[in-house]
C-alpha cells in the first residue's frame, strides 16, 4: 500500500518550468524526488538530492505548530530556521551548479 | 475601586464625630471622580489584542522563501504584501504600544525579516533568469551586440 502510493507520486511528479524552458535546474529542482526517497526511508539519498528537504519540511510544519500554539520562542525560532534554510539552499544550488557546468 | 472605598470607610470610621462624618462624605465625593478619571484609558483597552496582520506576515514572509516558482514572481509577490502590511501595522503598533500583544509583535519582527530576505532572493532569481536569457541568445547568436 505504501509502496503503492510512493510509486504513485513518484509517476507524477511535477516538472520544473524552469527546466524545460531555460535549460538549467532552478534553486527547488531535486525537492519531490529527495521527498520520494524521504517516503522511502532513504534519509542520505535525499540528503544528496536536496539538503535543505529537512529544514524546509521542519520550517512549515513548526509555522503551523506555532499558529496553533503560539509558542513564546516561536517567532524567533523561525526567523533563525528560514535564515539557515534559506543559506543551505543557495548553498547547495551554487555548489551543485559548479560541479555541474564547470 | 475596593481599595478606595476601603480607604474612604476608614476615613469615615476613624474620626466618629458627626461633623466630620459629613466631612468624610463630601470629601469622598469629591475624591472618587479623579481617580476614575485615569482609569477610563485603561478601561478602554481592558485586554491586548494582537496585531491585525502579525501572523499573515509571519506566513507571507516564510512562503516567500519559493523563490524559484514561476521564476520568481511568486516569491516577490509575496515578499511585497508581507513587507508592506508589516510596515502599516509597525505604525500602529509604534502609535500606541501597550495596546498590543508582545507576541503578535514578535511574530511581525520575524515575518519582516523573512519577506526581506524571501524578496531579495527572488529578485536575485529574476536577475539570474534574465541573465541565462541573455546568455543563451548572445550563444545563440553571436552578433546579436554588433549591431
Amino acid at each position: 500500500m505504501w509502496e503503492s502510493v510512493i510509486n504513485w507520486i513518484e509517476s507524477n511528479l511535477f516538472s520544473c518550468f524552469f527546466v524545460k524552458h531555460l535549460g538549467v535546474e532552478c534553486p527547488g529542482c531535486g525537492f519531490q524526488r529527495s521527498f520520494v526517497a524521504l517516503m522511502r526511508g532513504d534519509l542520505g539519498e535525499s540528503f544528496q538530492l536536496y539538503p535543505a528537504l529537512l529544514p524546509t519540511l521542519f520550517l512549515f510544519l513548526f509555522l503551523i505548530l506555532h499558529l496553533i500554539f503560539k509558542f513564546r520562542h516561536g517567532a524567533n525560532v523561525l526567523k533563525y530556521t528560514f535564515i539557515v534554510n534559506a543559506a543551505i539552499i543557495m548553498t547547495s544550488y551554487i555548489i551543485k551548479q559548479v560541479h555541474l557546468h564547470l | 475601586m475596593e481599595e478606595q472605598n476601603q480607604d474612604n470607610q476608614n476615613v469615615w470610621a476613624g474620626p466618629g464625630a458627626g461633623g466630620q462624618q459629613g466631612q468624610g462624605q463630601q470629601h469622598s465625593g469629591a475624591q472618587n471622580p479623579p481617580p476614575q478619571q485615569p482609569q477610563q484609558p485603561q478601561q478602554q483597552y481592558p485586554m491586548q489584542q494582537p496585531l491585525p496582520n502579525g501572523t499573515a506576515v509571519l506566513v507571507l514572509g516564510i512562503l516567500s522563501i519559493v523563490t524559484c516558482i514561476l521564476y520568481g514572481i511568486i516569491g516577490i509577490i509575496l515578499g511585497i504584501i508581507a513587507l508592506s502590511l508589516a510596515s502599516k501595522d509597525q505604525k500602529l503598533y509604534e502609535a500606541n504600544p501597550q495596546m498590543y500583544t508582545p507576541s503578535s509583535f514578535n511574530n511581525l519582527k520575524a515575518g519582516k525579516i523573512c519577506g526581506i530576505i524571501g524578496l531579495i532572493l527572488s529578485v536575485l532569481m529574476i536577475l539570474y533568469v534574465v541573465f541565462i536569457l541573455l546568455f543563451a541568445f548572445s550563444a545563440a547568436s553571436p552578433d546579436i551586440w554588433d549591431l
